[in-house]
């Protein structure tokens, strides 16, 4: 593994759906307690079209996909994870259902490259973020 | 609520720290993470299978803003960058302190965007510095 590999694909795979009371324990869990990601009459009154998803919540997602894939994928293995960059592109409203798929690329003998998205149920970009994986 | 026009100039406090806050996660709060990302707890030895727990650290954040006038609902996420340098466990106590590092602005339909680019290092007694947090946040100020 010396030279720039081609593309491998990472399937796409479920996350989850987004409810309230997902919602809610990720505000316990993580201990953010903005009300956008709370009450709908607040998320309202701050020009949103409801309550939305807590951004770090899809961020997790794509991190729990990249360390499936660790686990699915024979040449990560002895790799760790070294850096990310996710872009937030759409607001996860409740009820979308995130999948999270990409592709893989080796960069050297020592790095890997993972460049991922996260899609709701109409197949519209929400996060795209790109994952360093380091021996 | 969305921030009604108050000329908001962030941009004078680019270089402002928050306080050095100090944050552990009991095994109950742990295992609640791992549950709503999909992880079981019980290949969650440490941090490296829930990485984003350091998402946590986030009050540097959320202080400075208000700090500076604003409120947490006209706050949207833009862009998060993690560098990860170590790794800690259930019960262990983290040390950080936040940064603002630098505004940027622009006009939207109808409202200001402040797009404000927060550092946060993460740190543990055991380790030093386990954690870079780069955080890209959006506040909307409704043009009137």
């Amino acid at each position: 593994m010396t030279e720039m590999s081609m593309k491998q694909v990472i399937e796409p795979k479920v996350m989850g759906v987004i409810g309230m009371e997902l919602l809610q324990s990720y505000s316990i869990a993580s201990g953010d307690y903005n009300k956008i990601h709370l009450d709908e009459t607040i998320a309202k009154a701050a020009g949103l079209p409801g309550v939305i998803a807590h951004g770090m919540l899809m961020s997790g997602w794509m991190h729990t996909r990249v360390l499936q894939a660790l686990v699915e994928v024979p040449d990560f293995k002895n790799f760790t994870l070294e850096s990310t960059q996710t872009r937030f592109r759409a607001m996860t409203l409740v009820g979308d259902e995130v999948s999270v798929s990409g592709h893989w690329q080796i960069e050297s003998s020592e790095n890997i490259k993972l460049d991922l998205v996260a899609k709701n149920q109409k197949n519209e970009t929400l996060i795209t973020g790109v994952f360093k994986l380091v021996k | 609520m969305l921030s009604l026009t108050k000329n908001f100039d962030f941009k004078k406090h680019i270089g402002a720290k928050s306080k050095v806050y100090h944050i552990s996660f009991d095994q109950e709060r742990w295992n609640l993470f791992c549950k709503v990302l999909g992880v079981d707890p019980k290949d969650a030895k440490d941090s490296r299978s829930i990485p984003t727990l350091v998402t946590a650290c986030r009050f540097g954040e959320f202080d400075l803003i208000e700090d500076f006038g604003g409120v947490m609902s006209s706050v949207l996420h833009a862009e998060q960058e993690y560098q990860f340098k170590g790794e800690f466990k259930p019960g262990e106590i983290l040390e950080y302190q936040t940064t603002l590092e630098n505004v940027l602005e622009r006009s939207g339909k109808g409202a200001k965007l402040h797009f404000m680019v927060f550092k946060t290092s993460v740190k543990t007694e055991r380790s030093g510095e386990i954690a870079i947090c780069g955080s890209t946040l959006v506040y909307r100020e409704l043009l009137t």
